[in-house]
């Protein structure tokens, strides 16, 4: 009796084992890890997770080391908000960045129009404005939809570390008849954007409007000489 | 198939870590665990010398692997050592090890610093060029030296080969937990197994240092325990090694040894010699730190922390503050279940918490732990939310190793297992 219930007792621990390694396999996604290992090559694989032109473009990055021989730290522009990608091709013997070359990854060209996000009250948030300021000039444009007013008021806020809204300018626009939107040209270096939250406040539209900002780029193409291109991503001199 | 084969010549480089200077083929086989944490020490000491990794890196393996082989013959008894568990070591390091090469990313910060710090000592540089790197002031180095320097070891230079090592060191600190909790081996492999799969995420090994933290944390708090039973010196010294690497992971690494230190001094039964020598070893690690950085003008811990923009903040934006740190830190506990576990099992021991040391020790942990994950928020010149959201989840896992053993007893104790 004794040794049955040892033997069903050792059964079960080694049943629960079982579980418990399946889980770890299943956890850990092992056959298909495996399987991608013995598949693809590791600079395979790096392109498969980071893209080659397209989100962090590591494939790209590492193209262009091999291929013009890269031994400074160029200045790489990323058009998608990603971590820094300079990671991939650091070299640690040059202090700083080389700023005669750029390599642009995922260029959006000359403009590009962005969804604010309504946060409450009016308010509506520029997200990741302190990154869009980095890459783009000023806010070029307000687009609001199903609004037919010829002027808006906007009120320009920036949110501190204390929570608080602080107001940095008030406008009232005009509506461009041609375009139907409404010029406000404003540059992101008069505010010290640092990483702070940054906020329209629209005072004579109706709740949930959906509004658009066009950003004019800092990095205009035409005043560089494109040494590679290969679909958006550049690199430049 | 090569990088499979990698992966195992990889275990048999750590595990060199392992079998040397202490002999691992004597009874007590915990010899295992304190190799580990006195090697990884001297690779502190050596991270900070003037020497290019490649100058010396495969002169220490040499080293090891000659002392490995000296133990080995020197023993005349009865060789201790299970080839079950280690099997079940390698088979748990493969596992983690393939996920990690395949799936390849590194997290935001690692990729902001630490693999670029790490570069530097690729690219034969030491620990004086650091301080050409902008972020070097933010965070230590030798979670990105020890990266490095295994990395050296690897055939192909791949950069995930030199992250394998924080596997390893992490399937060590959970083996050293689980390996003699029943009398049962089968028990203790599913204990083991049960851990590595509560505690295991991709994430914890792209590069980012909190398991480190955490990893150490689970080294300290098994030899507290030890030294509680055993009372002997050896222990209180190698809790003392733990909380010099802890210093030196991770900028955060300097408040978890404060508590260590603290807990040990407050609560725990020492006898003055104990005491004096526990406290000068500390006080002499922490004087080393700030000699090095001294030396090398690096300031330490660059963090943006500060007691005067605590105190310019009104009440609401202090309220506010405490409220969302109180809900993502509750949220964070519950997600992370050993933070969650931890005080209903203090409140459950309530009474015994002047009677016995361990438990004591773990209450005053505890709350320490806490009052510094609310200070590290409330302290922060950051968005609060923004802070919260991206770093809550990485602060609860990496204090949460050093409840590991605390709830493995208690819940052995509760299902009378």
């Amino acid at each position: 009796m004794k040794k049955i219930i040892f033997q069903n007792k050792k059964m079960i621990s080694f049943f629960i084992l079982f579980i418990f390694t399946i889980m770890l396999f299943l956890k850990t996604n092992f056959l298909k890890n495996l399987m991608n290992i013995l598949q693809f090559n590791e600079s395979e694989r790096i392109q498969k997770i980071y893209g080659y032109c397209g989100g962090e473009s590591i494939g790209y990055l590492k193209y262009l080391k091999k291929k013009y021989k890269i031994n400074t730290n160029p200045k790489i522009l990323n058009y998608e908000h990603f971590a820094p990608v300079n990671w991939s091709i650091y070299e640690t013997s040059e202090k700083n960045n080389n700023e005669n070359q750029f390599i642009i990854l995922n260029y959006p060209g000359k403009e590009i129009n962005i969804e604010l996000n309504y946060y409450k009250d009016n308010f509506y948030e520029l997200l990741d404005s302190y990154y869009y300021s980095t890459l783009f000039e000023s806010i070029k444009n307000i687009k609001i939809k199903n609004f037919m007013e010829s002027n808006v008021r906007v009120e320009l806020y920036i949110k501190n570390k204390s929570n608080e809204l602080i107001m940095q300018k008030k406008l009232q626009i005009l509506k461009d008849s041609v375009t139907h939107e409404y010029p406000i040209n404003h540059k992101f270096i008069e505010f010290k954007m640092s990483e702070k939250r940054f906020f329209l406040k629209f005072n004579n539209i109706k709740k949930n409007t959906k509004v658009f900002v066009t950003l004019k780029n800092k990095y205009d193409l035409a005043n560089y000489k494109i040494i590679d291109k290969f679909k958006n991503c550049y690199f430049v001199e | 198939m090569f990088e499979i084969i990698q992966i195992f010549y990889m275990f048999g480089v750590f595990f060199l870590f392992c079998v040397a200077p202490l002999n691992i083929f004597k009874v007590n086989t915990d010899n295992l665990y304190f190799n580990l944490v006195i090697n990884l020490n001297l690779l502190l000491f050596f991270s900070i010398l003037p020497l290019q990794i490649s100058k010396y890196a495969i002169y220490i393996l040499i080293v090891l692997f000659f002392l490995g082989i000296r133990n080995y013959y020197s023993f005349k008894g009865k060789i201790n050592i299970d080839k079950y568990r280690i099997a079940l070591i390698i088979l748990i390091f493969f596992i983690i090890s393939v996920q990690v090469a395949s799936e390849l990313e590194l997290g935001w910060d690692a990729k902001w610093f630490w693999h670029i710090k790490s570069l530097y000592y690729t690219q034969n540089n030491t620990f004086s060029d650091l301080s050409n790197y902008v972020y070097n002031d933010f965070h230590p180095h030798l979670g990105s030296f020890l990266w490095a320097f295994f990395r050296s070891f690897s055939i192909n230079g791949h950069e995930y080969t030199g992250r394998l090592f924080y596997i390893f060191y992490y399937i060590i600190s959970i083996h050293f937990i689980s390996n003699n909790i029943f009398k049962d081996k089968v028990q203790n492999t599913i204990l083991f197994i049960f851990l590595i799969v509560l505690t295991q995420k991709y994430i914890y090994f792209s590069g980012l240092q909190e398991i480190l933290i955490f990893t150490t944390l689970i080294f300290i708090s098994k030899f507290t325990l030890i030294f509680i039973s055993k009372k002997k010196l050896i222990y209180l010294f190698l809790i003392t090694l733990c909380m010099n690497l802890l210093i030196w992971f991770k900028a955060e690494g300097i408040a978890y040894a404060m508590i260590c230190f603290l807990v040990i001094n407050l609560s725990m039964k020492l006898k003055i010699t104990f005491r004096i020598i526990f406290n000068l070893l500390f006080v002499s690690f922490i004087l080393f730190k700030s000699l090095i950085y001294n030396f090398f003008q690096i300031k330490i811990n660059d963090q943006p922390y500060y007691l005067e923009y605590l105190l310019n903040l009104d009440l609401e934006t202090i309220i506010y503050k405490f409220y969302n740190i109180l809900i993502y830190l509750s949220y964070n506990n519950l997600k992370n279940i050993i933070l969650f576990l931890v005080p209903i099992i203090i409140v459950l021991n309530y009474k015994k918490i002047f009677k016995e040391e361990y438990l004591r020790l773990i209450f005053i942990f505890f709350t320490l732990n806490i009052i510094f994950i609310f200070s590290a928020y409330m302290f922060r010149e950051m968005e609060v939310v923004f802070a919260l959201k991206t770093t809550i989840d990485r602060i609860v896992f990496s204090s949460s190793g050093f409840y590991l053993v605390f709830l493995i007893i208690h819940a052995k104790k509760y299902l009378k297992i």
